[in-house]
């Protein structure tokens, strides 16, 4: 992973919403974490040129990105023993069982993501220690 | 080969994008005004594009890079109308680098005042959410009938894996005991409290009641009854004496309880049982069992033994505290005036295979020649508060 693989991301998203909806930007904040390739110049100047309000978030604040608990999710349960070999069919499965994965997760499950984020929020105000 | 030409050894694939392992190019470019060429960088890593978003409508697109994005109208697009101010820096933990004496635990703590008014934007941002969740969860299709179901096959394999089975035994056997719904004979005498056993004694007194209506009454079976009756004739004292037994049980759970409690709220590790027996018996002098405690662990503190997840020394200093209880105040004030918040963030898996023993001849070297390590799936996810 690295910052172009990042912002190209970000561009497609932000495509993704533009085609979605009309002015997202107003009313979206773009929560990362502080890994470098998010906040190098290089990085927010393009988002910045992209119009996307970013917000950086605290170091170690893992608790607080539902993103986190999402792969948790999709990374849950074993791999089939063959999709762990490595090659380059195996490797194929072992994306696509992910991505089949992260599809079937639910939006209701997805929204119920975000309340141990507050919660963790809501420790972090008082100083609480991860 | 071309020295500027690298070839990617190992694949790089995004969560729900396409991948391929062509080749890569080394070139350096120039720092400013480089967006639209690090975009394409970053796009010649993939040939085709499958943005697949969850909900609402589980839709799956797929894009020609060059084709379908038209970069330049989405980096000049304006914002003018927008209610923040397009690419705004909301936080940056590295602005306040440099300037560690101005952040202190003293100075940055809110006032109770503060901490309140979070608090409730907190109660409000949550309560949101869970309607939201309860309202996605009434119209949401059954998970049979979505696009990415499962086939039989497949669920039945997922339902493995994941322990539905044994989870459904124990739901029933818990929604059994819970709606008492054991069967007289089923409940084990041990598990008889002195208070029950005083209520089937008075019982007995009345001398009116035959076994079966105190069984019914007490909620125990018929053979318990008769054995509280067997043991009173044989010991007058076996009431008086299951009550100590249970008074020390009660004592002994209290104390280890008070333990386990004193190291949660100080955050101290709990590194094993006998750590903790340890404790129980130097502070209280009362001895306990391993068992005991690992019940109490799992059922009374929620507690589970886990893999340990190792943090750097830095994690809990004051600038990090400080900074995440700023980001906090932050984000909570965002989050309660139900912007919406797209968490971006990426993840990995290995896919080295990890397995270290097979079958193999006695006798012989049990070798295998395999590669060491595998490729590594990179996974870049977004999820917003919206659904």
């Amino acid at each position: 992973m690295d910052t172009d693989v990042f912002l190209s991301f970000m561009a497609r998203l932000a495509k993704l919403l533009d085609w979605q909806e009309q002015n997202w930007r107003a009313r979206t904040v773009f929560l990362l974490d502080g890994a470098s390739y998010h906040r190098n110049e290089r990085a927010l100047a393009a988002m910045e040129k992209l119009g996307l309000n970013v917000f950086i978030s605290a170091p170690y604040s893992f608790d607080g990105a539902p993103v986190e608990k999402l792969f948790a999710l999709i990374k849950q349960g074993r791999l089939a023993a063959d999709a762990m070999k490595t090659g380059k069919r195996q490797f194929r499965l072992v994306a696509s069982i992910l991505a089949r994965r992260a599809s079937m997760l639910s939006k209701a499950s997805l929204l119920s993501l975000w309340v141990p984020s507050t919660v963790a929020l809501t420790r972090y105000l008082t100083f609480r220690r991860v | 080969m071309d020295a500027r030409k690298v070839t990617m050894k190992q694949p790089t694939i995004e969560m729900g994008f396409g991948f391929n392992d062509t080749e890569l190019y080394e070139e350096s470019y120039e720092q400013d005004g480089a967006v639209k060429e690090a975009i394409d960088r970053g796009s010649s890593k993939w040939t085709r594009v499958i943005v697949a978003t969850v909900a609402p409508e589980q839709l799956v697109g797929v894009f020609k890079l060059q084709d379908d994005i038209d970069y330049d109208m989405m980096v000049d697009e304006d914002g003018s109308q927008h209610d923040l101010p397009p690419g705004e820096l909301l936080f940056l933990p590295d602005a306040y680098k440099g300037r560690a004496e101005e952040l202190s635990e003293e100075r940055d703590k809110l006032p109770h005042r503060e901490l309140l008014r979070c608090a409730r934007q907190a109660t409000a941002v949550i309560s949101r959410m869970k309607t939201r969740a309860a309202e996605a969860r009434q119209s949401e299709q059954p998970s049979s009938e979505r696009p990415f179901a499962l086939k039989p096959l497949e669920a039945a394999f997922v339902n493995f894996v994941n322990g539905r089975g044994s989870r459904a035994r124990v739901a029933a056997r818990e929604e059994a005991i819970s709606s008492n719904n054991m069967g007289a004979g089923k409940r084990k005498k041990g598990n008889l409290t002195a208070a029950e056993v005083e209520h089937v004694l008075r019982l007995l007194k009345g001398k009116l009641l035959t076994n079966e209506d105190i069984a019914a009454e007490v909620g125990i079976s018929t053979r318990s009854v008769s054995s509280v009756k067997s043991r009173t004739n044989r010991d007058p004292d076996y009431l008086t004496k299951l009550a100590d037994e249970h008074y020390e049980a009660e004592r002994v759970k209290a104390c280890s309880l008070q333990i386990i409690g004193e190291k949660k709220n100080a955050g101290a590790p709990i590194w094993s049982v006998a750590q903790l027996m340890e404790e129980v018996r130097a502070k209280y002098a009362t001895e306990t069992s391993a068992r005991h405690l690992r019940k109490l662990l799992k059922t009374e503190a929620g507690m589970t033994y886990r893999k340990l997840k190792r943090l750097s020394l830095q994690t809990n200093s004051e600038r990090c505290l400080v900074l995440r209880s700023l980001a906090a105040a932050r984000m909570l004030d965002l989050l309660h005036q139900d912007y919406r918040v797209i968490n971006v963030d990426e993840s990995w898996l290995n896919t080295s295979d990890c397995r270290h023993s097979k079958w193999g001849p006695r006798g012989k070297p049990n070798t295998l020649s395999m590669p060491f390590l595998g490729s590594k799936v990179n996974m870049i996810a977004g999820l917003d508060n919206r659904g």
